[in-house]
């Protein structure tokens, strides 16, 4: 741990792909956080984003950056089917260890993330970054606080643009990836199973595969049941087209006392109660406040003290593990039990 | 020209019954002339608006030389009154459908027969903007469809909930009715798979439907108190397609088109009641439009056999 004045946090973030010009980008303004080293595998791109964002080193190969006694936390940005292994060493390695969601690729993977989680004795935390989202986290605060009573239902939707006509393509992937069920459907399902406060015990899948050439669906209503009662309905879309149209979250909260509506993106008033339409702004791309400041902000600060983040690594597997059921349910057309045998 | 004549049978949901009233009135080429009611009190009414009143239909139908009537009774009224106006050869124009898929079979094949109108007054169906989301998906606005989401909440609770299994199955079933109705016609396709989950106290509902034509629709309804919340009603309804989506928000005024083809985004604001559509609709068939018909028996049977189908398990 760094021994300035202020406490700080010595990071290094492994994977430059798209979502690390996000994560980056909050990194240099959490003051408790001292960027030491990126890593890519091209070195130009690791160059570039060690002068871009002001990193001291840089690597091409993460194991190197792993043995830099400099730094204490990771942030891994890897492609999914990647995670599980460099988890695992990081936490080997006595890095702090946040890392983008899923957890992992397969459940076994996770199970072997688990374990090394429980062994370790620095922080782990997955990135369902929902969590941290000011409108979602306000939601949680209010199911919490029982304005609503007992959750009864919650529909959420999760829609998007067709994006991966270009570097996403791995999305698209069954082996890789899991799709976007998995990728981002994640997401939702973390969140409805936060809110709800309980398990889920069945999964069942209306789906589509829209774009040509994808493995996976890219267009899902997942019904999820949960133990003791409960409905959770969750819409996953990447197949929106239109340019216009915007990056959509809505979140419905139906409970025994009461009702939560948050429409966190765009035209919240309209579509509460406006009477005369609404009016997108023109070649505007409205993006929502997101949550990956307040996230790695979290992380950093259970780090220095020495804190249990929100989101536990067992979390995480049973995020995966809707999710797997949720493809599986996709597949065959039926519902799913859970616990799901590993897959 | 002779004039539209119309009874009315019945005022069991009043206030949609003096609504179709109204509308009928409003249109010059039709007479209302008559109020049947089992009640008393409602002869005030039939006075009040010049009607003649019978207590009975069966006198009602055999005296006024009718075109049409407008039915609103109870469901254990229902098909007895139906029979008659038929046998009358008197075209219907009917509040609810009868939920005894056996009894609207038994409807539709005598229709049939006698070439009788019998129109469901759905108001959700007819609402403007389900009509003109229908209209847009037709007209390929948003490219080929994939799928409908329906949220659908009541904010009260009916009558009964909880004692009675069957009466809460009954009222699932007819409001799940015009939703499926609105995604089949959406959809330009029938249902060849549907599959149900439910709140233990049955309180909310999903239903997930795969089209014949690889479409899909979820459709989610619930019903619960919540004298906070600034409707009584409300229905959602996303139509998302390969080039655009579709937002309907039947009970704000709203509709979103979002489309690729035109690059840009269309809100409409409607300002017709469903009953005046529906009327609308119903005189225009009276006049020898049939062919236009836009929602008929066969299609609430079509629905009925889906939610048999879906809920099969449930109710057990």
């Amino acid at each position: 741990m760094n021994n300035d004045k202020v406490k700080k946090v010595n990071v290094g973030v492994i994977g430059l792909g798209w979502i690390s010009n996000v994560h980056l980008n909050v990194l240099k303004k959490i003051p408790e956080v001292e960027l030491i080293a990126v890593c890519a595998r091209t070195e130009e791109k690791a160059r570039r984003a060690a002068i871009e964002y002001g990193a001291k080193k840089y690597y091409t190969n993460y194991e190197k950056l792993l043995e830099d006694n400099e730094i204490d936390m990771v942030d891994i940005l890897l492609p999914t089917e990647l995670h599980a292994e460099a988890i695992i060493k990081a936490l080997e390695a006595g890095k702090n260890v946040i890392v983008e969601k899923p957890i992992a690729r397969t459940l076994e993977e996770a199970e072997e993330v688990v374990k090394a989680v429980r062994k370790a004795k620095t922080k782990f935390m997955v990135a369902h970054n929902y969590r941290f989202w000011p409108k979602f986290a306000k939601v949680k605060e209010a199911i919490d606080n029982g304005y609503v009573g007992k959750v009864k239902a919650i529909l959420t939707t999760h829609r998007g643009w067709f994006w991966w006509k270009g570097a996403w393509t791995r999305w698209t992937l069954k082996k890789e990836s899991g799709g976007p069920i998995v990728e981002v459907g994640i997401h939702p399902i973390d969140l409805l199973r936060w809110y709800f406060g309980k398990e889920v015990t069945q999964v069942y899948s209306l789906a589509r595969k829209v774009h040509f050439g994808i493995e996976v669906p890219d267009l899902v209503y997942i019904t999820l049941n949960f133990e003791n009662d409960g409905l959770g309905i969750i819409e996953v879309s990447r197949t929106i087209i239109p340019r216009n149209y915007p990056f959509y979250h809505m979140i419905h909260v139906e409970g025994s006392e009461g009702v939560i509506e948050s429409y966190d993106s765009y035209d919240y008033e309209g579509l509460i109660y406006n009477e005369s339409g609404i009016k997108v702004r023109e070649g505007e791309l409205i993006i929502p406040r997101h949550g990956f400041e307040q996230e790695l902000k979290h992380f950093i600060k259970c780090i220095l003290e020495n804190k249990e983040p929100l989101v536990s690594a067992e979390d995480a597997k049973k995020a995966l593990e809707i999710s797997l059921a949720a493809v599986h349910s996709a597949e065959i057309g039926k519902p799913v039990e859970l616990p799901l045998e590993k897959r | 020209m002779e004039k539209i004549k119309v009874g009315l049978i019945g005022l069991y949901n009043k206030e949609k019954q003096m609504k179709i009233f109204k509308s009928f009135s409003d249109d010059p080429r039709v007479e209302v002339t008559s109020l049947s009611s089992l009640k008393e009190e409602d002869k005030e009414i039939a006075s009040k608006f010049k009607l003649k009143y019978y207590s009975d239909f069966s006198q009602m139908l055999q005296k006024e030389k009718l075109d049409a009537v407008s039915i609103s009774l109870p469901s254990n009224e229902l098909i007895r009154a139906v029979i008659s106006c038929i046998n009358s050869n008197v075209n219907i124009l009917f509040d609810e459908i009868p939920i005894n898929i056996e009894e609207a079979k038994e409807i539709a094949e005598i229709i049939k027969r006698k070439k009788i109108i019998f129109l469901p007054a759905s108001n959700l169906f007819f609402n403007q903007s389900i009509q003109y989301m229908i209209q847009q998906v037709f007209d390929n606005a948003l490219g080929l469809p994939i799928s409908l989401f329906a949220r659908s909440f009541y904010r009260s609770k009916p009558l009964n909930w909880n004692k009675n299994k069957e009466k809460i199955f009954e009222w699932l079933f007819i409001s799940l009715t015009p939703l499926i109705n609105i995604s089949r016609k959406t959809m330009s396709s029938e249902i060849n798979k549907a599959e149900a989950f439910i709140t233990s106290e049955y309180t909310y509902s999903v239903l997930n439907l795969n089209f014949l034509n690889n479409t899909m629709a979820c459709i989610t309804i619930g019903w619960n108190e919540c004298p906070t919340y600034p409707l009584a009603q409300e229905t959602l309804l996303d139509v998302i397609g390969t080039d655009g989506v579709i937002l309907i928000d039947t009970s704000r005024a709203s509709i979103r088109v979002y489309s690729e083809k035109n690059k840009e985004m269309k809100s409409i604001i409607w300002d017709i009641e469903e009953i005046q559509i529906i009327v609308k609709h119903f005189i225009e068939l009276l006049e020898g439009h049939e062919e236009k018909q836009l929602l008929t028996i066969e299609d609430e049977i079509a629905s009925l056999k889906v939610l048999e189908e879906a809920y099969k398990n449930i109710l057990k």
